[in-house]
């Protein structure tokens, strides 16, 4: 833990420094304390020479402060400031050198039993994090800056943890991908290297769950990261050779902060005047600041402010619409510690003095002294107005070999600064909105913008993809403030509306959740049994009152279980999409990939298992089913293909759609392939189910019969044996040249079920009422019986094969005459068949259980077993099986779909 | 006859002593067709009247069904049929016993349906002999974990985990009968 501690402090430790006002004993306390702290942990964690140099400056620092001369607390603050930069270093080599010889005393010093936990901890949080980082991705391609600042927490906690338990591929490569993450580069170039960094840490949490050595060093992605960095090191030299004009702002942006901040400090240090006090208080100018030789500084300043005050409106307009947090307004305060040093050493007064009022004024806020309201806000966008003016003064200057103006409303300005920043808050200037109302909208109707500008903007927009608020920065030139008034009016009435709809969420433990939810179905069924006990009616009423609210608050409380469990699709769904367009990519074809209700919630491990079933039903769908582009053109379809994930709720069940808008399923060629292999007869007929049925057989999908047919079918029997898992259906749908839909029909949930209790001679079943068609009392024209042997059933033109339960279970004293009994039709994968029982008793909600441990483990007639209201256990069929046995031979279920129905169909009609 | 005194007996005297001393300790005993039977009373979790029992076909014979265990499905065993022992009719007397052991991970629950608990006694390291070799009458005797004698009483000790996971163990009844025999 004292690891990271100890990185903490030096961070906090070079921001302090950054921040550090060498006038002021107060911020060198700060330093002072931090640094004892420093001291302290580093001696705890082994470092003891480093720790011995801290104290050492700490004893200086303590009396620089105790003297009261100004310069010998400056000569303190540079000593600090080149300490700091060889502590950094010489820690960061200390670490490195630990980290490469793996553990002298992370793990080894440490509590085995503790490390595996905290191992065991890091695996999962790894696991989440990366099930977490596609969203995220996708989010941040999109250009969410949110999701970018999360992506960058979530690397850079899980780096943390790794450093701390002794893993040091995992924080090499995490922190080159952090370094990374820093330096300006493309969304689309990020997002595939982020990606890139995603499958690799999945495949290293996978080996490490299982106690399995690295098998990658993570030296590839280091090297796509750009490789290590060793920042420190750089910013030790770089202190104190760097020409202060040479900070530009990507080194401000995209090194660790210590450089920027340490050239910084040295820069003001060298020629920090004291705030001046009176300015003038009309335009006045004064003679040219600068020589010769500092013209070109002159020059690489004003191309970099420019540069600098763009970021700073950015950065005003996100926190507007995003809220201030610490990583932007640490950026605000950057920029003007940078103008401010740059600008002093350049004698800029006016810039140095208007840079400097706000600098303290954000350094309020960023340590919470003061809110970033609205009226620091405007403030701010008032003073980079003014800094654009004056930097134009300065090149106006630079370029005529006149002497600089100067303005008068820098002093306004600065008063302005100064009274906020003293915690007097200025009136804001506002917008009216209402809710829902669109940016230019509002701008229009407070008559900051005319109607043709926003018009104009909005136009433009649609090339440019930008905001309307960046756009109508960049063509109208509407001030970022004014924009940034509108947009807060905007989000007021966001806020208004949602006033209370911030959610928490917490963490739990799955295996809690699967206790409670399973506890609850207990209750829920102990409930039903006393609630429908006989001699409820017996007691008062006041009692069976009681008893009521019992009944509904269990009811409430099953409700809350099972949404307990329940997650939206649009995670799975999203990786969907990213595998679609690394599909498309590789295969040359243009696909879009449409979502549509990735909201829809289900179990938890239900969309777990959705994830086998819907990758190999997308691969299939961009391999086969999908044309060329040249093909797709030929057809006079658009180039660019659709491929469809869809999902809602429909009748107490959940639909999952995918669909494609490819060629089809080419059902004579299946057929063909069919009957070759012997699966149909010659010229049976099958109905369109029954041909894209033959689609999931195993071993349909053979490479040559991919390519005969028009390729359907590779990994289908793994799709609908999985979803079958589940209890869900599958069902295809395909219109030659126009597509093919694959609709999966699942349950809500796994741990509960709709289950009809049948009765068949002494014993009860539940059969799941999913797998239910119809239950129907037969007549005796309806009966058939083949070969002497085979019964059938012709329900509505269908033959069904008759399966007489009590004989395939050994039950006794069922009715044998199929007329005197009830015959459920049931569907199965191979088939529907027709299920002889006595009775439907009733329909029942039951907790699914596993039956328990010593039940012959190779029976398959069983899915599970359920507690009944009556309290007694009862046994849930497995429909696959037992429709099997009389569709398959004996076999049950996926071997046995040879499909001999329509065959049988045949002889049916030669005995007609 | 399993005759005492061969010379893996010999050799292996240390090793009995051992595994007496291991196994000394409480036992639940219970009657099944006049036999005596006993369970090291930890793996006891409880006992409960013959209650309703749901029958599942279609599996082994000696499982009698499933029973609803406060919210828990649980396999009952008809020790009698698992032993090869004459089925009867349940009495008063009938009871299952819920047993429950851990290997690994994982715990089993499993009841077993007997004719008569009699006590929880204890059995001290001098009571119990080695489990009698039954090679002879084919048997395994990998599921006793000894033999306990107290009054002229013999209990046959029984380890319930390797009795309820081993698929065949008919031959338990015969080993019973020579453990009466060999006291005798």
């Amino acid at each position: 833990m004292t690891f990271s501690n100890c990185e903490t402090l030096f961070d906090d430790l070079t921001v302090c420094t950054l921040s550090v006002d060498f006038g002021e004993p107060k911020s060198l306390q700060r330093c002072q304390q931090l640094l004892s702290e420093l001291s302290s942990a580093l001696l705890l964690e082994g470092f003891s020479e480093l720790a011995d140099d801290v104290r050492k400056t700490v004893e200086l620092l303590a009396a620089a402060l105790e003297s009261n001369r100004k310069a010998a607390r400056l000569k303190a603050a540079e000593l600090l400031e080149i300490k700091l930069a060889q502590l950094t270093a010489a820690f960061a080599k200390a670490r490195e050198a630990r980290l490469l010889d793996l553990d002298p005393s992370s793990l080894a010093n440490s509590d085995p039993m503790a490390n595996a936990e905290l191992l065991a901890d890091f695996v999962v949080n790894v696991r989440s994090v990366v099930s977490d980082l596609d969203p995220l991705i996708e989010a941040m391609r999109q250009g969410d800056l949110n999701a970018e600042g999360e992506i960058k927490r979530r690397v850079h906690t899980i780096k943390g943890e790794s450093g701390m338990l002794g893993l040091p591929i995992l924080e090499r490569t995490l922190h080159a991908a952090e370094s990374y993450l820093e330096r300006p580069a493309s969304a689309w170039e990020r997002c595939d290297h982020l990606l890139e960094l995603r499958d690799w840490l999945a495949d290293r949490v996978e080996e490490l769950g299982s106690g399995r050595p690295f098998d990658n060093d993570g030296a590839e992605l280091q090297e796509v990261f750009g490789g290590r960095q060793s920042a420190p090191n750089v910013a030790a030299s770089a202190a104190r050779t760097a020409l202060p004009a040479k900070v530009s702002l990507p080194a401000t942006a995209g090194l660790p902060t210590s450089l920027s901040g340490l050239t910084n400090s040295v820069v003001s240090f060298l020629g920090f005047p004291p705030p001046a006090s009176a300015t003038e208080p009309v335009n006045s100018t004064v003679p040219v600041p600068w020589d010769d030789t500092e013209a070109d500084l002159v020059a690489e300043f004003l191309r970099e402010s420019n540069e600098n005050l763009g970021s700073v409106d950015q950065l005003l307009l996100e926190i507007e619409q995003q809220g201030a947090d610490a990583e932007r307004v640490n950026g605000l305060f950057r920029v003007f510690h940078t103008l401010k040093g740059v600008a002093t050493f350049l004698h800029l007064t006016q810039i140095t003095e208007l840079s400097h009022t706000t600098e303290t004024m954000l350094d309020k806020v960023r340590t919470g002294h003061l809110t970033s309201g609205p009226g620091v806000l405007d403030l701010v966008f008032d003073t980079t107005t003014t800094l654009r003016k004056l930097a134009q003064c300065v090149e106006k200057s630079l370029q005529e070999g006149c002497p600089l103006q100067l303005l008068a409303e820098v002093a306004t300005l600065i008063e302005r600064t100064r009274a906020v920043t003293a915690g007097v808050l200025p009136a804001v200037e506002k917008f009216e909105a209402q809710l829902g109302e669109k940016l230019g909208t509002i701008l229009e109707n407070s008559g900051a913008v005319a109607h043709e500008t926003i018009e104009d903007c909005l136009a433009s927009q649609r090339d440019s993809g930008r905001k309307l608020g960046e756009e109508l920065m960049e063509r109208a030139s509407i001030a970022p403030k004014v924009i940034a008034q509108a947009i807060r009016a905007q989000n007021q009435a966001v806020v208004t509306a949602n006033a209370g709809k911030l959610k928490e969420v917490v963490k739990v433990d799955l295996e809690r959740v699967d206790r409670l939810v399973e506890a609850i179905g207990e209750l829920v069924i102990v409930e039903s049994m006393v609630s429908n006990a006989p001699e409820i009616l017996m007691l008062p009423t006041y009692l069976r009152t009681h008893l009521g609210q019992f009944a509904k608050i269990t009811r409430e409380l099953q409700e809350l279980g099972m949404c307990m469990r329940m997650v939206p699709l649009r995670a799975e769904f999203q990786k969907m999409t990213r595998m679609i367009r690394d599909l498309a990519r590789r295969s040359g074809k243009t696909i879009r990939a449409e979502l549509h209700g990735e909201a829809t919630e289900m179990d938890r491990s239900m969309v777990e298992q959705l994830a086998d079933p819907l990758v190999h039903l997308i691969r299939n769908a961009v391999d086969h089913g999908i044309e060329t582009p040249e093909e797709r053109l030929r057809s006079g379809k658009s180039e660019v293909a659709t491929v469809t994930l869809a999902a809602a709720h429909e009748g107490g069940k959940i639909v999952v759609e995918i669909s494609d808008d490819g060629r089809g399923i080419n059902r004579d060629a299946v057929l063909r392939k069919a009957i070759s292999r012997g699966l149909i007869a010659e010229g049976a007929s099958l109905s369109d189910a029954e041909v894209y049925d033959l689609l999931f057989m195993p071993g349909f999908s053979t490479a040559e019969a991919v390519t005969e047919i028009s390729g359907r079918g590779v990994g289908m029997d793994v799709v609908k044996r999985n979803i079958e898992a589940i209890r869900g259906r599958i069902t295809t749908h395909s219109v030659p040249g126009r597509g093919t839909t694959f609709r999966l029909v699942l349950p809500l949930t796994l741990a509960i079920i709709d289950g009809m209790v049948i009765r068949c001679g002494t014993e009860r079943f539940i059969l799941p009422t999913l797998s239910i068609v119809e239950s129907l009392q037969p007549t005796a024209d309806m009966l058939f019986r083949v070969t002497g042997k085979a019964e059938l059933v012709l329900v509505r033109g269908e033959t069904l094969p008759l399966v007489r339960l009590d004989r395939i279970l050994g039950v006794d004293g069922a009715e044998p005459d199929p007329t005197k009994a009830l015959l459920v039709i049931v569907e199965s994968v191979g088939g529907r068949a027709a299920m002889l029982v006595d009775d439907v008793v009733m329909k029942q909600q039951v907790v699914i259980k596993t039956l328990g441990s010593g039940i012959d483990e190779t029976q398959v007639f069983y899915a599970g077993a359920a507690i009944l209201s009556n309290g007694r256990v009862g046994l849930i069929l497995n429909v696959e099986a037992i429709a099997g046995v009389a569709l398959g031979g004996g076999r049950p279920a996926l071997e046995a779909i040879s499909t001999p129905r329509p065959v049988v169909e045949n002889s049916v009609s030669q005995l007609n | 006859m399993a005759t005492v005194g061969s010379e893996e007996r010999q050799e292996s005297l240390n090793g009995v002593e051992e595994a007496a001393h291991r196994l000394a300790g409480k036992y639940m005993t219970f009657k099944l067709a006049n036999e005596e039977y006993g369970l090291e009373i930890l793996r006891v979790r409880e006992i409960i009247g013959l209650m309703d029992i749901t029958r599942v076909p279609k599996t082994r014979d000696y499982v009698r069904g499933v029973i609803n265990l406060r919210g828990k499905v649980v396999t009952v065993v008809d020790l009698r049929v698992k032993f090869a022992m004459e089925r009867t009719e349940s009495t008063d007397q009938t009871v299952i016993i819920v047993v429950q052991w851990s290997a690994g991970n994982t715990s089993t629950t499993m009841g077993i349906l007997v004719d008569e608990v009699l006590e929880v006694m204890n059995i001290g390291p001098e009571q119990i002999e080695p489990p009698p070799d039954l090679r002879a009458s084919k048997g395994d005797t990998d599921f006793i974990l000894g033999i306990g004698k107290a009054e002229k009483r013999v209990i046959c000790l029984l380890d319930i985990a390797k009795v309820l996971s081993t698929e065949e163990v008919s031959y338990v009844s015969a080993l019973s009968k020579e453990g009466t025999t060999r006291s005798a």
